[in-house]
């Protein structure tokens, strides 16, 4: 059954329609927001308040072009709402940075294949220092295939600011990653 | 296929949509299209090739989420959404074992104060020195610790389920109409369920015990579920968890505390014994970790004293509270 269809059932009130909805997006949804906090409890919480709210608010429910992005971009506002109202209450100081805990690495394979020793390390170094904006910008993309529109909202950013933040991650991936005739220059003079 | 594609370098082709669902799972808009404009354009193979490179090399480790956790966990969601017109659950009063001794006392003292006006308001006012137990018009229950206070309107609660609440008490509701519960901080509003709220000494805490409570004051609000708990302090809610497996300690005659002002402390016991109990304020503001249970007087007040340092004097209703050296 579509996405689509299910979402109308749901507005109308079936909860077999509330149950499907949940077992298809629960596991992902759990995964990304085990990204924000180690905290099980938080995270679960969060999953559960959502799907409640969705249900008692179904009537007010609109359309939605995809069912997955309204549910992460859900998701996200709950955990980092909860995420800063935790943190207002331990410390009196500002909020700090939020964590995205997601280890990007490159396919093992292609490393093997396309890839020297040498250029392997560096390209895992360049994928360390990924800013927690960054990473979360390309969990999106390449892991749940959601829209640069759809990761904006998420984020609560402009369309330009995570094309920007993706752009530069993944420009950086294909400049080690690509065999050119540069391929000397870099190794001599190292990365950037 | 859009001719956009033909300005696009490997970098843009590894960021588009239709590109990368093409490449993980084959499954894109147009999965022949992509051949089709490959054969057209092989000028752009390498570019594609590239890309592609790009998009499968990028590889994000993601721990298993187990199949209990997703069932367990849509459970708790399959119970709070639960349409209340489905079944009306009855709650079975539980058999507390206060209630032999209790029960003669509390009936008399409730009779007493059961002012049933002609506007059909009822006020139930519980004395000190007691738990009392009501049945409301449609068999929800309550149980009232101690100085605590109860009203609502017996001719609208028909339409209307409305109780107002100064100091704790511990609801079982039927599940029907929204059930609410308006404190002098704020309203707790539940359709069936089981929770306790506690306003003593300028508190509003609500603990939900089974179902699903929405706790309102100054126009915010939280929804807690079986196990969870807010407190509301200096214009917000704090969410907590608690074992919600035993019902509140004041219903078994223990009251537990984790460094709770000496002063709540003290003001509980006066409740809970019916007695006075007068100490300066440096020692009411001193915090206290540990337990007293409602059996007996004495040991209650050794059990907070001792560890604190403290001196207890009673003659009557009357206690007095010192430090050692000063008792000396």
């Amino acid at each position: 059954m579509s996405e689509a269809l299910l979402w109308s059932q749901l507005r109308k009130g079936q909860k077999a329609a509330l149950e499907t909805l949940y077992r298809a997006h629960a596991p992902v949804l759990l995964q990304y927001g085990n990204k924000f906090s180690t905290d099980q409890q938080l995270v679960e919480d969060c999953l559960q308040d959502l799907f409640i709210d969705l249900w008692q608010r179904r009537q007010q429910l609109g359309e939605v072009s995809s069912v997955q992005s309204y549910l992460l971009v859900a998701m996200r506002r709950r955990i980092v709402r909860q995420l800063s109202r935790q943190q207002k209450h331990e410390t009196s100081a500002e909020p700090a940075e939020y964590q995205f805990d997601c280890e990007i690495a490159i396919d093992e394979q292609i490393a093997a294949r396309e890839l020297s020793h040498e250029r392997n390390l560096k390209l895992k170094d360049a994928l360390e220092q990924l800013s927690p904006r960054q990473k979360e910008a390309i969990y999106l993309k390449y892991q749940l295939g959601m829209s640069y529109e759809d990761i904006g909202k998420a984020m609560d950013i402009s369309y330009q600011s995570v094309r920007n933040l993706a752009h530069s991650a993944i420009s950086r991936l294909k400049d080690l990653l690509i065999q050119g005739w540069w391929i000397g220059f870099w190794i001599f003079f190292g990365l950037y | 296929m859009n001719d956009k594609y033909l300005t696009y370098d490997a970098l843009e082709l590894a960021q588009d949509d239709a590109f990368i669902q093409w490449v993980k799972n084959g499954d894109s808009p147009m999965p022949e299209e992509w051949d089709k404009w490959l054969g057209q354009h092989p000028e752009k193979r390498e570019e594609m090739e590239e890309a592609r490179l790009i998009v499968q090399s990028i590889l994000i480790k993601e721990a298993p989420v187990s199949e209990e956790r997703i069932s367990l966990l849509w459970e708790k969601i399959d119970a709070a959404t639960e349409e209340r017109a489905v079944r009306a659950k009855v709650f079975q009063l539980r058999p507390y074992r206060w209630l032999g001794y209790a029960a003669a006392a509390a009936l008399a003292l409730l009779i007493a104060f059961f002012f049933l006006r002609p506007d059909g308001a009822v006020t139930i006012e519980n004395g000190f020195g007691q738990v009392a137990q009501h049945i409301l018009p449609d068999g929800s229950t309550v149980e009232l610790n101690a100085g605590t206070t109860i009203r609502y309107e017996k001719a609208t609660w028909a339409i209307a389920r409305r109780v107002s609440l100064e100091g704790e008490a511990f609801f079982e509701v039927k599940k029907g109409t929204p059930f609410v519960v308006e404190t002098p901080k704020g309203e707790v509003i539940v359709l069936g369920t089981s929770f306790n709220i506690k306003t003593f000494e300028g508190r509003f805490d609500v603990q939900c015990y089974t179902g699903q409570v929405q706790v309102s004051a100054e126009g915010k609000r939280e929804l807690l579920t079986a196990g969870q708990m807010a407190h509301w302090a200096e214009s917000d809610w704090q969410r907590a968890t608690f074992d919600a497996t035993n019902n509140p300690g004041w219903q078994r005659g223990r009251f537990e505390y984790h460094s709770t002002p000496l002063q709540e402390v003290f003001a509980e016991m006066e409740r809970q014994f019916d007695i006075r109990i007068d100490a300066p304020d440096s020692i009411l503001a001193r915090t206290y970790t540990g337990s007293f249970e409602r059996n007996a007087l004495d040991s209650a007040l050794y059990r907070v004293c001792w560890p604190m340092k403290l001196k207890s004097s009673r003659s009557g209703k009357a206690v007095i509270i010192q430090t050692e050296e000063n008792a000396e």
